[in-house]
C-alpha cells in the first residue's frame, strides 16, 4: 500500500507541477492581421502640432477639455486620460531649432490607441470588455461588461487604456478609431481634422505600403503628400525629410494598425521598444499550456482525492474497530 | 476521522487590544464607504501610470499569500499523511479563511466598477485567456471552500453531531479542492505579471514568475503557521507547539533551497542577473532586500542550534513573510515601469484601509478562537497522536 501511495503522490506532485510550470507545449503564435484591417499612418514629419485632431477627437467623442496647469487658457491635458483619447506631445532637445532632428531639434508625436494586431488589453481583460472587430480589427471597449480592475491599464505596452480617476463612478476610456464614425462611412475625427495629412486613413495594407514608399524616397526631393486618404485629390507638395528608416508598428508586438513615421528615434517620442512577439501570446501560451483541457488541474484533483480518501479512511479504521 | 481535540478558549471578548483594533476596523469601514461614494481618484493616489497600488499588492496579493497556511497544512496532513499536525490545522484554516475573505473584499473595494463585479461570473463574458479571470474565480471558489472547512467546528460548537458526521463524509472532495485551487491562483497571481512584458524589469519579468509566486506562497504558508503559532503564544498566552514547528522548519528549509535555486537559475538562464547592476538604485536595492529575506532564514534553518529554538524560528518565519511581501511589491510596483511622469505613494486613506483590513483579520481570529473549538485545550498536551510527549512540553499556561 505504501508503494501505491507513493505512486499517487507522484501523480499529485506531477499534476501540481504541470499546473504551475511553463512548459514547452505548442506556443500560441501572434495573431494575424484581420482581413479588412483599418489602418492609420501618422507621419510626425508632417505634423505641425496644431492639435486640431485633439479638438476633433473631443468633439466626436463628446469629451470635455482638461487643464494640466493652474491658469488654463485652452485644452491642455498632460497625457491621454479618461477624458482625452488623443494627444499631441512634443519632443524637444537642446535649443530645439530644427524640426524632426534629434539633437537641438524637436518633433511632435500623436498618441492614442495603436489598435494592436494582437492586443494585450483584450488578452488580459477578465470580462471580455475589450474586443477586436474580426473584420476591421478596431479595438473597442465595452463598459457595461467592465469591472474596473484596470489590468488593461497596467498591461498595455503603449499605456493607452485609461481609468477616469476624476469620476466617482468611473470607466475605462480609450481611442476606438472613431468606430462609431467608421460604421457610418466617415473618417476618424483626428484624420478628418488633420490639415497636413500627418494622419492618414486607409487599410493597414495601404498605409504600410505608403509608409514604405515614403521611406524609399530621396531626402530633399519633393513628394505630393496625400491628405485624409490616399484617394483624396487634395494633395500637397513638400520636401522629403530624413526619416528614421523604420515603420513603427509594422512588427512591434506582432504589429499595430496605427503606423508611425518620424524623423527622430521612436524612443524619444514616447513610443516604447516592443519586441515582435506579443506579450499576449507569451502570457496565453503559458496559461494554455498549464490549463490545456483542464487536464493538469483535474489530474491533480483526482490524485489528491485518492490520497486524501486513503488518509481519511486510515484514520477512521481504529475508531470503527473500537465501536 | 481522528481529529485532534479542540475547545473554545473562552475568556472576555472585549479586551483592550480587541477594542483598539476594532476602532481601526471601523475607521477602515468608514473610509471604504467614502471610496465607494467618491471614487478611486478621491480616496487613493492611484493614477494611470500606477493603476495598481497598495490595495492590490498588500491586501490582495500578500494577504492571499499569508492565507496559505491552511493550504500548506492540508498538504502536510492529508497528502503526506502527517496526522500529528492536526492540532495546527484549525487555527490555520481560521486565519486562512479571514485572509482570503479579506483579499476578496479588498479586490471588490479596489474594483473601479465595484457595482459591476458580477460581470465576471456571466458566462458570455468569460475570457479564458485572461489570467485575471482564472485568479478571480479560483480565489472566490477557494474562499467558499475555506468557509466550508470551518463548518465542522461550527457544528461541533452547536452540538449537531449528526450533521457533522454527514459533513465529514464530503471531506474527501473539499480537502483536495482546497489544495488544487490555491495551487492554481497562487501561480496565477504571479502570472499576471507576464502580460505586462517589458514594462516589468527583467529581475521579475520571467515565464517562471507564476511558479516563483506559487513556491513563495507555499513557503509563506509554512512561515505563517510558525509565525501565528508564536503570536498565539504571545497574544493569547498559549504554549508553542515547538516540536511541530521544528518539523515544519525541516521541510521549509529544503523548499527555500529549491526556491532560491529556481530564482537564481532563472535569472542566470535569462542572463538577467546583470540587471542588478544596471537597474535603478531603488530596484537593485529592493531586489537585494528580497533575496536577503530569503537567505537569512535559510541560514537560520540550517543552523543546528537556531533551528530548534523558538526565537530564531520566529525570526526566520517573519523574514519569509516579509520576503514574500517584498517579492510581490517588487514584481508589481517597484519593478513596474509606468509611462513617463507618473509617481505613486499610497494615500493616507489607502494606508488606513489596509491597516483596518489587517486589524479585522486579527480581531476575527481572536473572536473565533475564543468562542469556537479551534485551538487544542490548554489543559492537554499537544503530543502527536500515538507518540510520547516530548520532554519540556508542559500544558499551556496563563491567559491574555
Amino acid at each position: 500500500m505504501s508503494i501505491k501511495r507513493r505512486d499517487f503522490l507522484k501523480v499529485a506532485v506531477a499534476g501540481g507541477a504541470c499546473a504551475a510550470l511553463p512548459g514547452p507545449a505548442e506556443a500560441r503564435p501572434n495573431l494575424e492581421v484581420p482581413p479588412k484591417a483599418a489602418g492609420m499612418l501618422y507621419d510626425a514629419t508632417l505634423c505641425i502640432g496644431c492639435k486640431a485632431c485633439m479638438v476633433g477627437c473631443k468633439e466626436a467623442n463628446d469629451m470635455p477639455v482638461e487643464a494640466s496647469d493652474q491658469t488654463p487658457m485652452w485644452d491642455t491635458p498632460a497625457d491621454t486620460s479618461g477624458k482625452t483619447l488623443n494627444i499631441i506631445k512634443l519632443y524637444r532637445n537642446g535649443t530645439a531649432e530644427v524640426k524632426d532632428r534629434e539633437v537641438d531639434g524637436f518633433s511632435f508625436v500623436k498618441r492614442h490607441c495603436m489598435h494592436c494586431v494582437d492586443p494585450g488589453c483584450i488578452s488580459v481583460c477578465p470580462t471580455s470588455a475589450m474586443r477586436k472587430d474580426p473584420e476591421t480589427g478596431v479595438v473597442t471597449h465595452h463598459p457595461e461588461a467592465c469591472i474596473g480592475c484596470r489590468y488593461c491599464v497596467w498591461a498595455c505596452p503603449y499605456n493607452i487604456p485609461k481609468w477616469d480617476f476624476d469620476e466617482a463612478f468611473g470607466r475605462i476610456n480609450k481611442c476606438e478609431f472613431c468606430n462609431h464614425r467608421l460604421v457610418e462611412g466617415k473618417l476618424p475625427a483626428c484624420v478628418e481634422h488633420c490639415p497636413t495629412g500627418a494622419s492618414l486613413f486607409g487599410t493597414r495594407e495601404e498605409m504600410l505600403a505608403e509608409a514604405k514608399r515614403r521611406l524609399a524616397l530621396e531626402p530633399g526631393s519633393a513628394y505630393a503628400y496625400p491628405r485624409n486618404t490616399l484617394e483624396d485629390p487634395n494633395r500637397h507638395e513638400k520636401t522629403v525629410p530624413h526619416y528614421i528608416d523604420e515603420v513603427y508598428g509594422e512588427t512591434q508586438g506582432g504589429g499595430t494598425q496605427v503606423l508611425v513615421l518620424a524623423g527622430v528615434p521612436f524612443g524619444d517620442l514616447d513610443l516604447p521598444d516592443v519586441p515582435e512577439r506579443s506579450f499576449a501570446s507569451i502570457s496565453e501560451t503559458i496559461q494554455h499550456t498549464v490549463y490545456k483541457g483542464m487536464i493538469a488541474p483535474l489530474a491533480l484533483l483526482g490524485g489528491l482525492m485518492f490520497v486524501t480518501r486513503r488518509t481519511l479512511n486510515k484514520d477512521k479504521k481504529p475508531e470503527e474497530k473500537s465501536k | 476521522m481522528k481529529l485532534a481535540a479542540t475547545e473554545p478558549m473562552g475568556g472576555r471578548i472585549l479586551t483592550r487590544p480587541f477594542v483598539f483594533l476594532s476602532i481601526l476596523v471601523l475607521i477602515a469601514v468608514g473610509l471604504i464607504l467614502f471610496r465607494f461614494v467618491y471614487g478611486l481618484g478621491a480616496a487613493t493616489n492611484l493614477n494611470n501610470g500606477y493603476p495598481w497600488g497598495l490595495w492590490v499588492v498588500l491586501d490582495i496579493h500578500v494577504t492571499a499569500a499569508i492565507g496559505c497556511g491552511g493550504y500548506v497544512l492540508a498538504v502536510v496532513i492529508y497528502v503526506m499523511n502527517k496526522g500529528e499536525f492536526h492540532t495546527l490545522i484549525r487555527p490555520a484554516i481560521v486565519a486562512s479563511t479571514f485572509a482570503y475573505t479579506l483579499a476578496n473584499l479588498a479586490a471588490w473595494v479596489d474594483l473601479g466598477r465595484w457595482w459591476n463585479f458580477y460581470q465576471i461570473a456571466l458566462p458570455w463574458n468569460i475570457n479564458l485567456n485572461s489570467v485575471m479571470f482564472e485568479v478571480a474565480i479560483c480565489m472566490l471558489l477557494y474562499t467558499v471552500v475555506l468557509w466550508m472547512e470551518l463548518v465542522p467546528p461550527a457544528l461541533e460548537h452547536f452540538g449537531k453531531q449528526k450533521y457533522l458526521d454527514a459533513f465529514n463524509k464530503s471531506l474527501w472532495l473539499i480537502i483536495p479542492l482546497g489544495i488544487v485551487l490555491p495551487t492554481m491562483h497562487q501561480s496565477g497571481l504571479g502570472g499576471l505579471i507576464i502580460a505586462a512584458g517589458n514594462k516589468v524589469s527583467p529581475l521579475w519579468q520571467t515565464p517562471w514568475i507564476g511558479f516563483l509566486f506559487l513556491m513563495s506562497a507555499i513557503i509563506i504558508g509554512f512561515a505563517i503557521v510558525i509565525f501565528e503559532g508564536a503570536l498565539t503564544v504571545m497574544g493569547l498566552g498559549r504554549r508553542l507547539e515547538l516540536h511541530l514547528y521544528r518539523r515544519l522548519a525541516k521541510v521549509l528549509r529544503w523548499l527555500l533551497v529549491f526556491y532560491l535555486a529556481v530564482r537564481f537559475g532563472d535569472l542566470l538562464y535569462r542572463g538577467a542577473l546583470g540587471a542588478v547592476l544596471t537597474e535603478t538604485p531603488a530596484r537593485s536595492s529592493m531586489f537585494l532586500v528580497e533575496i536577503a529575506l530569503y537567505v537569512i532564514p535559510l541560514v537560520i534553518l540550517f543552523h543546528p542550534v537556531w533551528r530548534g529554538s523558538a526565537r530564531p524560528l520566529f525570526l526566520a518565519a517573519a523574514c519569509l513573510l516579509l520576503g514574500g511581501a517584498v517579492l510581490r511589491f517588487n514584481g508589481l510596483i517597484i519593478g513596474f515601469t509606468p509611462s513617463a511622469g507618473y509617481v505613486y505613494f499610497p494615500s493616507v486613506i489607502e494606508l488606513l484601509v489596509s491597516i483596518g483590513l489587517l486589524a479585522l483579520e486579527v480581531v476575527g481570529f481572536m473572536y473565533i478562537v475564543k468562542r469556537y473549538p479551534i485551538l487544542p485545550p490548554r489543559t492537554h498536551t499537544v503530543a502527536p497522536v500515538g507518540k510520547k510527549t516530548p520532554a519540556g512540553l508542559a500544558p499551556g499556561q496563563g491567559a491574555a
